[in-house]
């Protein structure tokens, strides 16, 4: 079964016609005043009382962060009278819908959260997102953590939550009892440890591949390890026959080997990371191996906390392949989390926004209070600010790693347009079934480049 | 029009017109277009509809909804009814049996395949519990994640959240029927399944009718429990028709595409519940009761 | 016979286990905590139970989410069988053209998906400023539930048969009379029924909340439970813990309307 969607024909697309007849033009006209009634939607404008605005952001439920945000919007009232801003925080998994009606229907808030990437690029090509240009803050920030959010040399939107790379996490005390010594640092020493692990019983690896999402992450590694991060480049740039490309086809081969060698738990391809199962595998010790987001840290913490602070979890890069071009201290995952401004808001909205940016989130004492809050954040010097910490060690750790990343790679389904990631995704599954060839992954994804 | 006319429709037909048939009219018109929920829809005549006709998932979509809605018709529809007419029974045991049976159609959707989903995980569940300590090895199945066992796993579950609803309905059926024809048919020497075939069953067309017309239409459109708990998957073993739409929609930006899979379900949906009302008369306007009544 | 019976007796058992035993499994989680309701025995009581999730979703607001979803529910209800009533009524009467019209398009509405029209319909809920309210949720659910409550009702009544109402109109009686004396004593047990039905789709309706709504004062019991539900992980035993405690409106409800339901056939059957 051939899964892509047929690209669409590049038809010369004419403007939605204004005039019309009968029922059409009634619902045309419907959707078109609700498209465009961007102006004037912002529900205060600017006056003696000072001015309103509000912002959304994805929230993780009741998490430290939010608090830290909150304490920063009263301060930021208290020092600038009059303004107001309402958070709103909204769950994860209904956010990105809600954000894209409200666009497209021109009352989007004026501050609202964002990965990045090709999501926020689309609201940028339709013209919905400010460009805050190119401030003196950005120099603050480490280098790599803005490019998520840079179009054109612009930037349009500053860090608010912690940086997000993906290691793996073992079990230290299975590894001791299966006799290895430590993390692998090669491919091949992985799939050694692989096979021992399973000759003693262990599940090697767990994987929660019924979200799709974890599986990406052995590709994105796996292609910058043998291909270096241009391989990713090109894909990204749209380059014909680039998802064909050798460092691609390894990767994929390189995957199914590990499938084929058992490395994961029965049911990998159903588990949901949400409803922490493949954690349990680890802290319970059925299982060695998780390739996941540092998030996992805090996660495990909060499933079987003396896990955590035992030191049983150990972190571990991902190891390099023989021969490959990658740097092994490159890194994947979500570089950080964002917030931008609406270009529907009012100046004066867009002047609170602004000011609320420059002035509360890109300074060294939000970092500080992120920290507090478990937060690695992006911003330059953080360093010391970890002492302390709970999990002061892993923090450390995961600021100096992407510190030193040559190349911070940003996740692919959020680089990618909606369509071509979700295809990927679903298509990647399969090869991860083992139900697709790489050859017909990757034919696959060349097919639908262009495709919107 | 008659001013009593005026009264009954009016509100009824208000209400729908407005908030159901205006939008599937725009999202009917909104198929011929590009727009990917920012901006301004491009005008794309019928490529939405030529890319429908070439589009393999699509295909596949139409395959997994018709299986969903004839397995779940084939399973709910004879639990229901035998599990309908045990409950109508006047016996204090049956209806403690009722009132448990009834419980599934109280528990919210997620809290159903959030349930299911930690039941049937193949190194934590319920069932892998079960496997290990009574022996019980065909327990032990990778339930959600095995491509031949996925799309019967998302149908049984679909019965146990519905056939509460059908049995209750059947329940009813049952108890409107009169004595009386049970006590004809007897003294005619009737007995047993006779009176079954010959009573029950003629009496309960109606009923079959409805409850086979809710299944069906309801089926066609199941989102969900498929929707939280594979997604589709794997591959695109259980991907149907509504999740489809919905990908295409909310997770592609593909709006003009995913509003020609919502035309053809709803034509397809139209299409079968009018299939069904003819050959039922379910929905007849007239009085078709005929025979003992 | 006796083997038919045995047989159904034995189906109708193994099914109680089929219905009550995940059941169970859902009350267990619901008294162990997030790290370990997955490695504990799944079945056994053994391994530490706790309360404290239901103190969890309650601090999280449960009682606030099953506010709004008695309050939309109960509007919907009202709304949704007083109007289809009304529709129904007319169509059974054939008074004139525009009921039989009325009733083809409402058999068209019988099949069309909610998600087929989402988004025209938060753009219409947007442009009517009924946004993030639950008169938006109310509105547009009640207009989803009509075209099925017409129907079923339609199937209820129309086997009055027309010689009476004809009787009736001549003894100088008006369509207040047919409806009052003939069509209400008739359509009352399927009101019960429908009650239920209309009412667990309200009440188990997830993507209109979704869409519809934003803040967390107007969300909903299906959207509440999302609520623990983070960026990356779901607290299951929470969302269970949720899940038994909104039953209990609805076993009230239900119990309320059952015995409203067997009343009514008891009248019918006497009648």
């Amino acid at each position: 079964m051939s899964p892509a969607r047929g690209s669409k024909p590049k038809s010369a697309s004419r403007r939605w016609p204004l005039t019309g007849t009968g029922a059409v033009a009634a619902v045309a006209s419907l959707l078109l005043a609700a498209c465009g009634s961007a102006a004037g939607s912002g529900h205060s404008g600017p006056g003696t009382n000072g001015t309103s605005v509000t912002a959304w952001i994805v929230t993780t439920g009741p998490s430290p962060i939010n608090t830290v945000i909150n304490q920063t919007v009263s301060a930021f009232e208290k020092s600038h009278p009059g303004d107001h801003i309402t958070v709103s925080y909204v769950e994860n998994q209904s956010y990105k819908q809600k954000l894209q009606l409200a666009m497209g229907a021109g009352n989007p808030p004026t501050i609202f959260w964002t990965w990045g990437g090709g999501p926020l690029k689309q609201y940028i090509d339709a013209g919905d997102v400010q460009s805050v240009g190119h401030p003196s803050w950005t120099a603050s920030f480490l280098p790599s953590s803005l490019g998520a959010v840079t179009f054109g040399g612009n930037v349009y939107g500053i860090p608010i939550e912690g940086t997000q790379p993906v290691y793996f996490f073992y079990n230290k005390t299975v590894f001791a009892k299966a006799g290895l010594s430590g993390f692998p640092a090669t491919w091949s020493a992985l799939l050694a440890d692989v096979r021992t692990l399973k000759a003693k019983g262990y599940i090697p690896i767990s994987l929660a591949e019924g979200d799709q999402w974890p599986g990406l992450m052995y590709l994105e590694y796996l292609t910058d390890r043998i291909g270096g991060p241009s391989a990713f480049d090109a894909i990204e740039a749209g380059q014909a026959g680039a998802w064909s490309s050798p460092a691609v086809i390894q990767a994929l081969t390189d995957i199914q080997q590990l499938v084929r060698a058992g490395a994961f738990q029965s049911g990998y391809d159903s588990l949901h990371y949400s409803g922490g199962g493949s954690d349990a595998l680890l802290y319970s010790g059925r299982a060695a191996i998780q390739l996941m987001g540092d998030w996992d840290i805090s996660q495990v913490l909060g499933l079987n906390k003396s896990f955590v602070t035992a030191g049983h979890l150990g972190l571990a890069a991902f190891p390099a392949v023989a021969g490959g071009k990658g740097n092994p201290s490159d890194l994947a995952g979500n570089t950080a989390s964002y917030v931008a401004i609406a270009s529907h808001a009012t100046s004066a909205q867009k002047k609170v926004a602004e000011a609320f940016l420059q002035d509360e989130l890109a300074t060294s004492s939000y970092a500080k209070a992120s920290v507090g809050a478990g937060e690695v954040p992006v911003i330059s010097g953080a360093a010391p600010l970890f002492a302390g910490q709970q999990l002061a060690s892993y923090d450390s750790t995961i600021y100096s790693s992407v510190q030193q990343a040559p190349s911070f790679q940003y996740s692919w389904d959020q680089s990618l347009s909606p369509a071509e990631a979700t295809t990927m995704l679903t298509n990647l599954a399969q090869v991860f079934e083992l139900s697709q060839s790489p050859q017909k992954f990757a034919a696959t994804m060349d097919s639908q480049q262009g495709a919107s | 029009m008659r001013l009593a006319d005026l009264i009954g429709l009016t509100p009824a037909m208000t209400l729908f017109g407005l908030f159901i048939l205006l939008p599937l009219l725009a999202a009917f018109v909104l198929s011929f277009f590009r727009w990917n929920g920012l901006g301004a829809p491009h005008w794309a005549g019928g490529a939405n509809w030529v890319q429908f006709a070439h589009d393999p998932v699509a295909a596949t979509s139409l395959v997994v909804t018709a299986k969903v809605v004839a397995l779940s018709w084939v399973v709910q529809t004879p639990l229901s009814l035998a599990l309908g007419l045990f409950t109508a029974g006047h016996q204090r045991y049956r209806a403690v049996y009722a009132a448990c049976y009834v419980l599934p159609l109280l528990l919210s959707t997620a809290g159903i395949a959030l349930m299911w989903e930690a039941l049937l995980d193949p190194n934590f569940g319920g069932l892998a519990g079960l496997s290990h300590s009574l022996n019980l090895g065909f327990l032990q199945q990778n339930w959600l994640g095995n491509a031949n066992l996925a799309l019967y796993v998302i149908v049984a579950i679909i019965a146990w959240q519905f056939i509460p609803f059908h049995t209750l309905l059947y329940q009813m059926g049952r108890r409107q029927i009169p004595r009386v024809l049970y006590e004809a048919a007897t003294l005619d020497g009737a007995s047993g399944w006779q009176l079954f075939w010959r009573v029950t069953l003629p009496q309960l067309r109606y009923t079959i009718a409805t409850s086979s017309t809710l299944m069906i239409v309801g089926a066609l459109t199941y989102f969900d429990i498929i929707y939280i708990m594979t997604d589709g998957g794997p591959g695109y073993t259980t991907r149907v028709l509504s999740l489809d739409m919905y990908q295409a929609a909310f997770q592609q930006d593909q709006f003009g595409y995913a509003s020609v899979l919502a035309v053809v379900l709803g034509v397809l949906g139209v299409g079968i519940a009018m299939l069904l009302i003819r050959f039922t008369g379910f929905a007849s306007m007239e009085s078709q009761q005929e025979g003992a009544a | 016979m006796r083997a038919g019976r045995l047989a159904v007796f034995l189906l109708a058992t193994v099914w109680l286990v089929i219905v009550l035993a995940p059941i169970y499994y859902m009350v267990l989680a619901s008294l162990r905590s997030q790290g370990s309701y997955l490695t504990v025995s799944p079945w056994l009581p053994t391994g530490g139970l706790t309360a404290s999730e239901y103190g969890t979703v309650f601090a999280a607001g449960l009682g606030r989410y099953l506010l709004n979803s008695v309050i939309i529910t109960a509007a919907c209800i009202l709304l949704t069988l007083a109007f289809s009533l009304g529709a129904a009524f007319r169509i059974v009467r054939k008074s004139s053209r525009a009921s039989g019209a009325a009733f083809r398009l409402l058999l068209i509405g019988l099949a069309i998906p909610i998600q087929a029209i989402i988004v025209p319909l938060y753009l219409l809920i947007d442009k009517l400023h009924l946004y993030d309210t639950l008169a938006a949720l109310i509105l547009a659910m009640s207009a989803a539930a009509v075209p099925v409550s017409v129907l079923i009702m339609v199937s209820f009544i129309r086997d009055i048969p027309r010689e009476l109402i004809g009787a009736m109109l001549v003894d100088g009686g008006t369509e207040w009379t047919v409806f009052r004396r003939l069509i209400w004593p008739l359509a009352r047990p399927v009101l019960a029924t429908l009650s239920i039905y209309d009412g667990l789709n309200v009440w188990n309706n997830f993507i209109l909340p979704l869409v519809l709504t934003q803040s967390s004062n107007v969300a909903v019991l299906p959207l509440g439970l999302t609520k623990f539900e983070g960026q990356y992980a779901i607290d299951v035993p929470a969302v269970m813990a949720a899940v038994l405690l909104s039953v209990l409106p609805l076993v009230a409800l239900f119990v309320v309307m059952r015995k409203q339901v067997m009343r009514s056939l008891g009248a019918i059957v006497l009648r």
